[in-house]
């Protein structure tokens, strides 16, 4: 209980509450507009939070990973255009509601099953994260290597369409991770002679880069804008309590299908998103009306996707593995103010845990006032012309990529990380892999190298151990997974 | 005749640093390392570049049954001045400080990526600039490279 008080004692700082609002405020309105995201958000926010203290940091982060989740809906609802791609499934009920004229009782129902579904994702992530990190405690390198190896293959595994391309693009986070000294034996790699290089890519210079940078040159590549059509009636009207009671049932089997895929690694909101909503279309009381502007499909959405926020979070508070490039840019940020997720955040910070439970609980709530006091202001900030908005992100990008050392040559890896990022994505390689590879590498390295003195350098008693094997199996599975597939295919068309 | 698509161009590059890499790996630099469990320094790369190799020739192999894709025209004419555009930006940062290349730079962009309103593009420009200065260097106190012109900014 006073390991709890300490951590409520964090939160109820000026400080720490000017944070969760500033940062939910700036998460909508990311989110609200298009081609933004949840990890452009928060590195746009990064420089900022180097001076912060680590509670306002993180707070403020939380506040605009979730608050850019619920803000896509809004465009989704309004313009037909979701603000980030977790909120498409939204656009499918919410933009023919608007345009039949309720576009404020969307961004009603819309914000109420995002503050429940957030809201569930707590609690799941108050339960399961503990539950973890203990039962993690268990684990050698030999598992950490198995997880790493898992978490790795689920990210690139989902990359649809595109496999070996995000294979390749995690091989090269793993690869580009390991320039520098090797930690073990403190031999430079691949520096080639230049003193620059031997601390390694700086991990958030690189984030910033291939997130943010890429996306501006894309953007200038498509030179696409978007074309506001704001619908009228944009506002906010709450449904009455009776219109939820036939809903209940499917806000919870999204709310769990939303929290359950966010703990998988690689999925994301907008996976989830789809899945409930595909759920809903087959189960759901009005399922003949989806796609009309049935609320049913805003609930099975919106539920889900937030439901992913909390609960991402398990796997990267219990583990130390992020799930996706926003829990990894995170994941970068805890580290860069003295905070290493992992089993032992549990032991030793438990009030810095319980911080993080109470600001994604202020978050949500947070969340329901600003998209009823706010939803209309938050249409405006879609009038304003692309071509600004990118020149903004780009300067406070760079920003982001020099404020952590203070180092010169931080831009010019943001920089280079950028034009990367817009050839691969230009060749339809998926970036989330190449950031989850640099991420995950040096716990992936290390544990091999200490998994194989505890094995006598033998492979194969890596698969002695049943945690280890699970995953070995897992990933197998995976990586099989397009080949029975297709397999399948085959036969039936035989 | 089927052509590689931009997916295999971008692959058999890839592939030819891959390929690089790897024989780096046998540099005598290496050599002399020490061993843990009988692996030095570049037992894990090693691994990791065998791999890229490999995803690296599915993807070549894959390239030749996508669709060739146009990877020209205006779009990708404007990005590269943009690229370009934003690498002078990052050049002249280290050599002018923050503020005088982001007046420019913020002028410029909006124009390149089509934006032509002269005076809201300028009165954003300085406007942007000196606020983000303001904010990082007085209120957070996170020092952004200064000009060797100038003893403010």
């Amino acid at each position: 209980m006073d390991v709890f008080a300490l951590g409520l004692d964090h939160v109820l700082t000026m400080s720490a509450l000017g944070a969760i609002f500033i940062g939910t405020i700036l998460g909508v309105a990311v989110g609200v507009l298009p081609g933004l995201g949840s990890v452009i958000g928060i590195t746009m926010v990064l420089p900022f939070t180097y001076s912060m203290g680590q509670i306002p940091a993180l707070a403020l982060m939380l506040g605009i990973y979730c608050g850019s989740v619920y803000g896509g809906s809004i465009s989704a609802i309004v313009i037909n255009t979701p603000g980030t791609p977790q909120a498409a499934a939204t656009a499918l009920d919410g933009f023919p509601m608007a345009q039949r004229g309720d576009a404020d009782l969307a961004i009603g129902w819309a914000t109420a099953a995002s503050v429940i579904g957030g809201l569930f994702s707590v609690v799941v992530l108050i339960i399961a994260a503990p539950q973890l990190a203990a039962f993690s405690l268990n684990f050698t390198s030999i598992e950490y290597f198995a997880l790493g190896i898992f978490a790795l293959i689920c990210i690139a595994n989902v990359s649809r369409g595109a496999m070996a391309k995000g294979l390749l693009a995690g091989a090269i986070g793993l690869f580009l991770a390991t320039i520098g000294v090797d930690h073990v034996t403190g031999d430079m790699r691949f520096t080639f002679g230049s003193f620059e290089m031997t601390a390694g890519i700086s991990l958030i210079p690189a984030i910033v880069g291939l997130f943010a940078l890429s996306e501006v040159f894309m953007r200038a590549s498509e030179s696409a804008t978007v074309k506001a059509q704001i619908a009228h009636n944009v506002g906010f009207r709450l449904p009455p309590f009776s219109q939820w009671m036939p809903r209940l049932w499917l806000l919870l089997k999204s709310c769990t299908i939303g929290s359950f895929v966010g703990t998988l690694p690689g999925t994301g909101a907008a996976t989830a998103a789809f899945i409930a909503y595909s759920e809903a279309k087959r189960s759901a009381p009005n399922r003949d009306k989806l796609g009309t502007g049935e609320p049913d499909g805003l609930v099975a959405a919106e539920s889900a996707n937030n439901a992913v926020t909390g609960s991402a979070m398990v796997p990267t508070l219990a583990l130390g593995i992020p799930g996706d490039p926003v829990t990894a840019v995170m994941l970068g940020t805890f580290i860069v103010h003295g905070i290493t997720p992992g089993p032992r955040l549990f032991t030793e910070n438990l009030d810095l845990v319980y911080a993080i439970f109470l600001i994604l609980i202020g978050v949500n709530i947070l969340m329901f006032f600003i998209g009823a006091l706010g939803s209309q202001l938050f249409t405006r900030a879609l009038r304003m012309p692309e071509p600004l908005l990118m020149t903004m992100v780009t300067v406070i990008a760079i920003v982001g990529a020099y404020g952590v050392r203070g180092n010169p040559l931080d831009l010019i890896t943001a920089f280079l990380a950028g034009v990367g990022g817009f050839i691969l994505r230009k060749a339809g390689f998926p970036l989330a892999p190449l950031v989850i590879g640099m991420v995950l590498s040096q716990m992936i390295e290390n544990s091999l190298r200490q998994g194989l003195l505890l094995t006598r350098g033998s492979f194969l008693a890596f698969f002695e151990r049943p945690i280890a094997l699970t995953l070995f199996i897992l990933t197998a599975l995976m990586l099989a997974w397009p080949a029975i597939r297709w397999l399948r295919a085959r036969r039936q068309e035989a | 005749m089927m052509k590689p698509s931009f997916a295999s161009l971008i692959g058999g590059l890839i592939l030819l640093i891959t390929a690089f890499l790897f024989s780096h790996t046998f540099d005598e630099a290496y050599q002399t390392s020490l061993l843990t469990a009988g692996r030095g320094p570049v037992f894990y790369p090693r691994i990791v570049l065998g791999a890229m190799g490999l995803f690296s020739v599915i993807v070549i192999a894959e390239g030749f049954a996508e669709e060739t894709d146009a990877i020209t025209g205006r779009g990708v004419l404007i990005a590269l001045v943009a690229v370009a555009l934003t690498g002078a930006y990052i050049f002249s940062i280290e050599q002018a400080g923050f503020v005088i290349p982001t007046l420019f730079f913020t002028f410029l962009l909006p124009f390149v990526l089509g934006y032509r309103n002269v005076p809201i593009v300028l009165v954003i420009s300085v406007t942007y600039t000196f606020a983000v200065w303001y904010v990082f260097e007085k209120l957070f106190l996170i020092i952004l490279p200064s000009s060797p012109w100038f003893e403010v900014i």
